[in-house]
């Protein structure tokens, strides 16, 4: 009976170790969407603090039988100039059939971890424009009191997700665009 | 005792089973979805008169319009009008909200110079018919005349416009612009005043570029010699809108072709006019 007891104590301390970890993105934190456009007769960024989202892993190590999803509302650029965020709406990403800029997938690795950060891959599909490209994004990860603030740099090729730039406008929009990411996320339990 | 034992082990490892599965689903959702400001022309002016767009806040808009006033009929010598002489415009708007642009503009005729207010005051959401209502109204000051007038006052002219506009799909978009000046005719002894149900329609036929007609009758009150008729192309790049057209009418500001054309169109006499808008932020 005893030795029943300790093994369903010893079962349910093990359990609790490696119960999940669940991360949602904090919609009230100042999260920050920014895609730079760099072409020969015109630069420009577009930003929006619309991204949301979650990441989960068991137990301590990130890497561990993890997920994420997140998305980022492709209506809500701003590029400063309406007309222009128009065309962006409504020509070249069609936010009205394909809303949202989709990222899922798992942490495949965690590398460097230094006292205050850790650098995590994540792996998955990246979907814009209905069209999904697999990509590995280094994402550095911060834990300040309770809130963790991810930050990540990437590249996305339009070509890749079928967005098509009319011929006029080849010199004033690049097709490799940069994606500077800053956002900040809260445990849920 | 131990057949019972076992299987309440076993219905408590289950448990805990069980309860580690439903923790492995995320427990987030989606919150609301953005919604941008109902947008149906692409541009802020049909060819005289204006759509129910504005600009977004911060953004200017620029102006510069030319009417050749010799009617394409008077041929080669002429160079179809384009020999001139030309009315002009150029005007400078700023979108101080989303909804509300305010614009400075001057024409040569009468060296009129005019404020106008565009407010967008109305949108209804609608998978068959939206919906956009703006109001637009104004000043003018005529600063350079050809006769004396009795009274300086009579300078001054006034207007306001409802214009209701609506798209079918997203190509075909058709507008009623019911409008009013007040002091139509500025040498006439009494004060005029017009009343207008201009109308007109667009087609889009690529995302580069447009169709459009409008035609602006005379409902009461004065009116020089015919209604308005105006049908040309539009081009839309990234920044600029080009309209070029055919117009009976040779004036630009609001409250000086709101007041009748002089020429007849059913005759064939209209002359070639173009408008060039851009939308810049400092």
């Amino acid at each position: 009976m005893r030795v029943i007891l300790t093994i369903l104590s010893l079962l349910l301390v093990l359990q609790s170790q490696s119960l999940p970890v669940e991360l949602n993105v904090d919609r009230s934190a100042d999260n920050s969407v920014i895609f730079i456009s760099q072409a020969p007769l015109e630069s420009f960024e577009g930003k929006t603090s619309n991204i949301d989202g979650y990441v989960t892993w068991q137990g301590e190590n990130p890497a561990d039988g993890s997920e994420f999803y997140f998305e980022v509302d492709l209506a809500s650029l701003d590029t400063g100039i309406g007309l222009r965020n128009r065309h962006m709406r409504d020509n070249y990403l069609e936010t009205e059939k394909y809303p949202y800029a989709v990222f899922q997938g798992s942490v495949s690795a965690v590398t460097e971890s230094t006292a205050d950060s850790t650098i995590l891959t994540a792996k998955g599909k990246m979907t814009i424009h209905g069209v999904e490209k697999e990509m590995e994004i280094p994402v550095t990860g911060r834990i300040v009191g309770d809130t963790y603030t991810a930050t990540a740099s990437f590249d996305i090729d339009l070509n890749d997700h079928k967005i098509k730039i009319p011929k006029l406008m080849f010199m004033k929009i690049s097709n490799i665009i940069r994606i500077n990411l800053l956002f900040h996320l809260k445990r849920v339990e | 005792m131990r057949y019972s034992l076992r299987n309440a082990v076993f219905v408590f490892v289950a448990l805990l089973f069980l309860t580690s599965l439903a923790f492995s689903q995320s427990r987030w959702s989606r919150k609301e979805q953005t919604r941008p400001d109902l947008q149906l022309f692409h541009s802020t002016f049909l060819i005289n008169l204006p759509t129910a767009e504005t600009q977004q806040k911060g953004n200017l808009e620029f102006e510069i319009s030319h009417r050749f006033v010799p009617p394409v009929s008077e041929g080669g010598s002429a160079l179809f009008g384009f020999d001139g002489p030309v009315n002009m415009r150029i005007a400078l708007g700023y979108a101080f909200t989303n909804r509300l642009i305010v614009t400075l503009g001057r024409s040569n005729v009468n060296d009129n110079v005019d404020l106008q207010f565009k407010y967008k005051a109305l949108q209804l959401r609608n998978s068959l018919l939206p919906i956009l209502v703006t109001l637009n109204g104004g000043a003018a000051y005529n600063s350079q005349l050809s006769y004396e007038l009795q009274d300086n006052n009579r300078r001054y002219q006034y207007w306001g416009q409802m214009i209701i506009n609506t798209m079918i799909g997203k190509k075909l978009g058709l507008g009623v612009v019911p409008s009013y000046v007040h002091n139509a005719h500025v040498y006439c002894e009494d004060v005029q005043y017009s009343f207008t149900a201009g109308n007109y329609i667009q087609y889009y036929v690529s995302p580069l570029w447009s169709i459009a007609a409008e035609w602006i009758p005379t409902v009461t009150g004065w009116r020089q010699y015919h209604n308005s008729f105006s049908f040309g192309i539009e081009l839309e790049t990234g920044g600029h809108f080009f309209k070029v057209f055919a117009t009976n009418n040779k004036t630009l500001n609001t409250t000086q072709y709101l007041s009748g054309a002089d020429l007849d169109f059913d005759n064939g006499d209209w002359r070639l006019g173009f408008m060039i808008t851009r939308v810049l932020k400092l």
